[in-house]
């Protein structure tokens, strides 16, 4: 009924109510309403009746002929002009009206197809109106957007971190605007802080620095008291091996002594048996010497007795009595010569005495010394062994001082490696300072500025420091050099 | 012996045998002596008076030793090998004097023979004849008969 109703309204005009008012609505509904269709919606109209009358004519001649036209029209797409029976009856009549409900249904279809297509393309057109009204809006958002943030960029380029972007960008570019803002001032906020830092930093490092160079100093002085220490400890290992010798020497001298004593008092023994024998040859003397004192005594007595016989004879007995005379002379003098040899032996013999007694007393004396040479061996033995434990010791004493020295020498070398480490800590946070300098971080930063540079004369003052830091770093390795030679003498 | 006595009498020098007792130096006249012995060990005689000091084997002889020390009133002295006993004879009288030495035979003249002096007592002057002085030592010179003892009074 659609399909009618669309057909023949410009046929029947535009006047018939409900066909006008219901054919605009559908119009309006998806496209406004187009005259050419219309038109050619009329003739149509005015063709499927030309048509329709001629197939009526041919009706009674020709209906299968005309049914096959009427089917090749459909199929080539003529739909406007209805299919009708033509009079016919039965079957035939049956047919046409289902081809004409074939029909029907293909216009509506097509006419479908046409409306649909043409609402399609309507709705592409608001679609391209909106979206050329949206890219246009974007285009100028854009380019608000690359031009503030740009500006934003550059001022930041430049180091200034006061600048924020305050007027609102389109939504889609206000993210980034509270981006930046919030960066900035996170930024600002860390450059304030690691302004604030970098006195602290400066003055930190400047003990650092100078604790470095403190214990740099402390290292050398250490150093020199190890090398102090070693030197006296040689002398003292010298003075150690000296005794040692020494003792072992003494150990060899009383030894010897010990031997002679010995020796000694063998000759003293034996001295003594020589006094023995001596004395035993003067009691033989002394005994031979009474014999003769005796037999002196005897002619002595003879020679009295002659002249007493020769003074009785008178003159006759004179020569006699002068013989008598010369032998008691004789006599006498054998008695004198035989006490004389008798004293000289009793002195000789109390000589011999006092010689035994004296070499007994030396024998005692030699006895006493090899006993005391005895003592003296214990103690120079001891000597001995306590220079071999001193010497023990000192060997322990010198392993520690080497580890020590060997400490020392590291502890040198860090100290050196510290004290460039924190020289070169200072140099960074100058220029980190010259660096965060060159940012503006407006009124905080003018309160601020001075502070880093009043930190730059300190890092002005610092080279000295840092010179001398370097000499004390530098001399630890001569030191070092010169302990080694050091402990290569010692 | 009578020609002897005659020039004794007549100053002419006699020979005297001198020897020590104790410190001092005795002698006596030559002819007196019958000989000169060493000491032998004298047998004591009971009752004897203090100066004998017993009897010795002269040769078969008992002879009577006089220990003149005690008999001049000196010290006592223990003999020894080398003590002498000077063998004298006198009055038909043998016996031997103990001296600690003889030593020498001197040769006087009388006038070197001086008198004992006048301070001396009777029993000093009934021993010493007199007293010679040789060189720096004095010497006196002893009477025999007096030194022995009487025999009037060993048969009373």
């Amino acid at each position: 009924m659609k399909f009618f109703a669309t057909l023949f309204a410009p046929a029947i005009g535009i006047a018939t109510g409900p066909l006008v008012l219901f054919g605009p609505r559908v119009l309006q509904s998806e496209a406004p309403f187009d005259p050419v269709w219309g038109a050619a919606g009329a003739a149509l109209t005015i063709l499927g009746a030309a048509a329709a009358y001629r197939a009526i004519s041919r009706h009674v001649s020709q209906p299968a002929t005309t049914l096959v036209t009427t089917i090749e029209r459909i199929r080539g797409g003529a739909l406007d002009s209805p299919v009708e029976a033509g009079g016919r009856s039965g079957a035939l009549a049956a047919v046409f009206d289902a081809l004409n409900d074939l029909r029907a249904t293909l216009q509506n279809e097509a006419r479908d197809r046409a409306q649909a297509q043409l609402a399609e393309e309507r709705a592409v057109a608001d679609r391209q109106a909106a979206s050329d009204a949206q890219s246009r809006g974007y285009v100028a958002a854009h380019e608000f957007f690359m031009k503030s943030f740009t500006e934003g960029l550059d001022r930041l380029a430049i180091g200034n971190l006061t600048h924020r972007l305050n007027d609102p960008f389109s939504i889609d570019y206000e993210q980034i605007r509270h981006c930046y803002n919030a960066a900035l001032d996170k930024l600002r906020n860390a450059f304030a802080d690691i302004i604030d830092n970098i006195d602290g930093l400066t003055s930190r490092t400047g003990e650092i620095a100078g604790a470095a160079d403190a214990l740099a100093q402390r290292t050398e002085q250490q150093a020199a008291s190890l090398e102090e220490t070693s030197a006296a400890l040689e002398q003292i290992t010298a003075t150690v091996h000296k005794t040692s010798d020494g003792a072992q020497r003494a150990a060899t001298v009383v030894s010897e002594a010990q031997a002679d004593a010995a020796r000694s008092s063998e000759i003293v023994r034996n001295a003594i048996e020589a006094m023995g024998r001596i004395e035993t040859s003067s009691r033989q003397i002394g005994q031979i010497i009474g014999v003769i004192d005796e037999i002196a005594f005897q002619t002595n007595l003879l020679a009295l007795n002659a002249g007493v016989e020769a003074a009785r004879a008178g003159e006759a007995g004179r020569g006699f009595a002068v013989v008598a005379s010369e032998v008691r002379a004789l006599a006498q003098r054998s008695a004198e010569a035989a006490r004389e040899i008798k004293s000289l032996i009793s002195t000789s013999s109390s000589q011999v005495e006092d010689g035994v007694a004296l070499v007994a007393q030396t024998g005692k004396s030699l006895d006493r010394i090899v006993n005391q040479v005895v003592e003296a061996n214990k103690v120079v033995v001891e000597i001995a062994n306590g220079a071999r434990e001193q010497a023990v010791g000192l060997a322990e004493v010198n392993t520690a001082v080497a580890q020590m020295d060997q400490f020392t020498q590291q502890n040198a070398a860090m100290v050196e490696e510290t004290t460039a480490a924190s020289h070169g800590l200072k140099s960074d946070i100058e220029r980190l300072s010259a660096s965060v300098g060159a940012f503006d971080l407006g009124e905080r930063a003018r309160t601020e500025a001075p502070t880093v540079k009043r930190s730059k004369p300190q890092s002005t003052i610092t080279p000295p420091q840092r010179r001398a830091a370097t000499r004390g770093g530098a001399l630890p390795k001569e030191q070092v050099a010169q302990i080694e030679e050091g402990w290569e003498e010692f | 012996m009578a020609e002897t006595i005659s020039r004794v009498a007549t100053n002419e020098a006699k020979e005297f045998i001198a020897f020590h007792i104790g410190a001092q130096t005795f002698c006596i006249d030559i002819m007196a002596v019958r000989e000169i012995r060493g000491w032998t060990p004298a047998t004591p005689l009971p009752h004897a008076p203090s100066f004998v000091r017993g009897v010795i084997n002269l040769r078969g002889a008992v002879l009577p030793v006089i220990d003149l020390a005690t008999r001049l009133g000196l010290a006592q002295s223990e003999p020894t090998a080398r003590h002498a006993v000077i063998v004298v004879q006198s009055a038909g009288q043998v016996a031997g004097l103990l001296v600690d030495a003889v030593s020498n035979i001197l040769t006087l003249t009388p006038d070197a023979i001086q008198p004992t002096p006048e301070v001396a007592s009777e029993i000093a002057r009934t021993f010493v004849k007199g007293v010679v002085a040789a060189g720096d030592e004095m010497i006196s010179v002893l009477t025999i008969q007096n030194l022995l003892p009487e025999p009037a009074l060993d048969a009373a």
